[in-house]
């Protein structure tokens, strides 16, 4: 409004009334005058703001999905498309054969259904550890409660990759009393009397207490759940006679059955996913995440009989991940909610 | 009248120990899969592993007094597990046997090949008996031994000699450093475009859901294996440009053609790195800040807007109504989203240093020692960073409970 003299605005005002000064003035207004009113009405400027956000937004979920579309298209090229400079997108042909020779040479189902029972059993078992541990942290006062929460996040600092070798030494020999002694005798695989925990022995038993893959998010934003939620619930139980067990059992779980359901839902897709700790802990596991990382080359080399053929590993590479991904996929769409709402859920916030 | 009960444990002992009994799951991870290995690699970093030969001697008969074999003979001496004793540098300890023990403590004889020396026959060159055992004897030449030698490792220490081959010989250590440095950029980028898209997914449009069930998928289609999507479909566009190259119009990779797009332009020529460089890291920031955009996107949910229509009311403007509402509102965010980013780049398995030091397991020419004093010295600096950023942005967080304590003060 700063545009038009006072004087000018109130003999308007005097001839219209108030409201339609706006629109009135536009009209009116010519020349370089009118194009500054123009961009400085609420709707033009409103619809260039959408504009703008439309063009940023759509680019930034092309850049997201691009790497997906380039995978799928490839994926579905025969191998004289893949050289053909004027196919960008759509294959000229459309073909499922690459899926149907690595379904059968990866036996995709076998592989499938090891990494779906391996992460929903891992995933559950991360839940419900994660869980009582966060139940525990946001529920109890006890000394050291603030210890146990900052370890819980010291976890996330320490990567893997750091602790792998000295992991393996542990558990080919693994002896709780004979954890932290430093001897010659710890390179030594058979003295010391201990078990060896190999395979998916050790994972469960990570799992189990909450030291995979990001547990101590898990832990954090479950704790947040339980800290907001009100406390006369858990009172009410106690004098009605519930035990501790049975008040968390019967009052505070229920509710945070969502939550939970999130927690899970992250756990299984991380560890369907998950190369890094597969590969320390048990590299031979029959799961699809370590199997499709060299199957490509495998099938090229050993069954087509090419030395090195990067053209033909890339389509099949791109069938593959997308036979990886395409599960996921599906359960993303279906679950978004979970995903979405997650942090919201947990009452990170507020 | 008040009666001190008399069973159990009070309320609070009680509610503290069921707390203890909750956590104990993790206290056991983290003692036996987190700690354990920590302290195992930190020590291993400050000790060289190495090898010796020890020579292990077979206890039942050769120690046996050739003169009264009755009387002395030397045995080994075992721990509680029935395991051989060794001593420091892993020589086996035998302990000497003698038919009366009132003498008090047993003579030890530590089995280390100083004691015993080679048996030599004319020519100048080892013996050995039937089984193939080194023959060796003791100096004095009092007694044969048949010994078989092993090798066995060793720990020495060495204090932080691991450290500082490791700073200053490590060439591909030092490369690998170099290259993790440029990611400090992503945590401030990825904090301040995932706030960013958080307050433009915040205002009402359509297709708003389906624009953040996008932003977040990278979460479940960028993490693992499945983060292989991305490099492979960068990977076809470029062999895909190569095969052709002079049809570079028609070029699958939108790197490729934006850098073609910019070399056009000649005055933009100097830019074309800078610009293609940072369209790539740009792809890598969205793929990062799934997360992240949750977190503000729930923390701008919960702000009232009662209070912005107040502040409407008095005359502040957007910007000011940002800055004053919106972002004190969103701080205590900013401090979870910035540990989760740090967390995130400095772990995350796409870091170079990170896929370095996994890669490093297979390099025969480092040394189990020098590949745990990089890892520490990695991890010390990172967690060190953590430390004290949390520490500068919690300063500065804006916290509402405080705040309404003091006023009340």
């Amino acid at each position: 409004m700063g545009l038009f003299s006072k004087k000018k605005v109130e003999k308007k005002v005097n001839q219209v009334g108030a409201e339609e000064v706006d629109a009135f003035q536009v009209i009116k207004l010519k020349g370089w005058a009118a194009v500054k009113a123009f961009f400085k009405s609420k709707k033009t400027r409103g619809v260039i703001w959408g504009i703008i956000r439309g063009v940023l937004l759509i680019g930034l979920c092309w850049l997201i999905l691009y790497p997906l579309l380039v995978q799928l298209s490839t994926s579905l090229k025969t191998a004289q498309d893949v050289y053909d400079q004027t196919v960008i997108f759509i294959p000229r042909s459309l073909t499922l054969e690459n899926y149907t020779a690595m379904w059968n040479y990866v036996k995709y189902p076998k592989l499938f259904m090891g990494s779906v029972l391996s992460s929903l059993g891992l995933g559950l078992l991360q839940m419900a550890s994660c869980t009582l541990v966060a139940y525990g942290l946001a529920r109890f006062r006890f000394k050291g409660n603030g210890l146990v929460f900052f370890l819980v996040i010291a976890t996330l600092v320490v990567p893997i990759q750091l602790i792998s070798d000295a992991m393996k030494m542990r558990f080919s020999n693994f002896n709780p009393l004979t954890m932290f002694s430093i001897t010659p005798d710890m390179f030594n695989t058979r003295s010391g009397g201990g078990i060896k925990l190999t395979g998916w022995s050790i994972m469960i038993i990570m799992s189990a207490t909450c030291v995979m893959f990001k547990n101590g998010l898990f832990i954090f934003m479950l704790r947040q759940y339980f800290r907001n939620q009100p406390k006369e619930l858990e009172e009410a139980a106690y004098i009605d006679g519930a035990g501790t067990f049975r008040t968390f059992w019967q009052i505070m779980l229920p509710s945070a059955l969502p939550i939970m359901v999130t927690v899970f839902l992250f756990a299984f897709v991380w560890q369907y996913n998950d190369t890094t700790y597969l590969s320390i802990l048990y590299p031979q596991a029959d799961v699809l995440s370590m199997k499709i990382t060299s199957a490509a080359t495998g099938y090229v080399q050993k069954v087509l009989g090419y030395d090195n053929n990067s053209i033909l590993t890339e389509v099949y590479n791109a069938a593959l991940l997308i036979m990886h991904i395409l599960p996921l996929v599906v359960l993303y769409v279906f679950c978004q909610r979970f995903f979405v709402q997650s942090i919201e859920r947990s009452g990170m916030v507020g | 009248m008040y009666k001190p009960r008399k069973k159990g444990l009070d309320l609070m002992t009680k509610r503290s120990l069921s707390g203890w009994l909750f956590v104990l799951p993790f206290l056991l991870g983290f003692l036996f899969f987190v700690l354990s290995p920590l302290y195992t690699s930190f020590m291993l970093s400050i000790y060289s592993q190495g090898t010796a030969q020890c020579t292990e001697l077979l206890p039942q008969y050769e120690y046996v007094n050739p003169a009264k074999p009755s009387e002395k003979c030397y045995v080994l001496e075992l721990d509680e597990n029935g395991q051989p004793k060794t001593d420091s540098e892993g020589n086996k300890i035998y302990v000497m046997q003698t038919a009366d023990k009132e003498d008090g403590e047993p003579e030890r004889l530590i089995a280390n090949p100083e004691y015993w020396v080679l048996k030599l026959n004319n020519a100048g060159e080892k013996t050995y008996d039937a089984s193939g055992n080194v023959i060796y004897e003791m100096e004095n030449g009092q007694r044969k031994v048949v010994t078989s030698i092993e090798t066995r490792d060793t720990l020495n220490y060495v204090g932080l000699d691991n450290y500082k081959t490791v700073c200053t010989e490590k060439r591909d250590y030092i490369t690998a450093v170099q290259n993790t440095l440029p990611r400090l950029i992503y945590i401030p980028a990825i904090l301040v475009f995932s706030f960013l898209i958080a307050n433009v997914l915040n205002s009402k449009f359509r297709g708003r859901v389906v624009a953040r069930v996008i932003f977040f998928m990278p979460v479940v289609t960028a993490t693992g294996v499945a983060s292989r999507i991305k490099e492979g479909s960068w990977e076809v566009a470029r062999f895909g440009s190569s095969v052709s190259g002079a049809m570079s119009g028609t070029d699958l990779d939108m790197v490729e053609s934006i850098k073609n797009i910019l070399s056009e332009i000649e005055f933009m020529s100097p830019f074309v790195d800078f610009v293609t460089g940072a369209f790539n890291e740009l792809s890598n920031i969205v793929l990062f800040s799934g997360v992240q955009i949750l977190i503000f996107l729930a923390a701008l949910q919960t702000i009232s807007p009662s209070l912005f229509e107040a502040s409407d009311m008095e005359g502040a403007t957007k910007w000011e109504a940002f800055w004053k509402i919106t972002f004190p509102m969103v701080s205590p965010m900013i401090l979870v989203a910035t540990m989760y980013t740090m967390i995130d780049v400095f772990t995350g398995s796409n870091n170079p240093m990170i896929s370095y030091l996994f890669n490093s397991a297979s390099n025969t020419s480092i040394s189990l020692s020098e590949r745990m004093a990089m890892g520490w010295l990695y991890f010390l600096v990172s967690a060190l960073l953590i430390v004290i950023v949390a520490a500068i942005i919690s300063r500065f967080v804006y916290n509402e409970n405080e705040v309404v304590k003091k006023s009340r003060r």
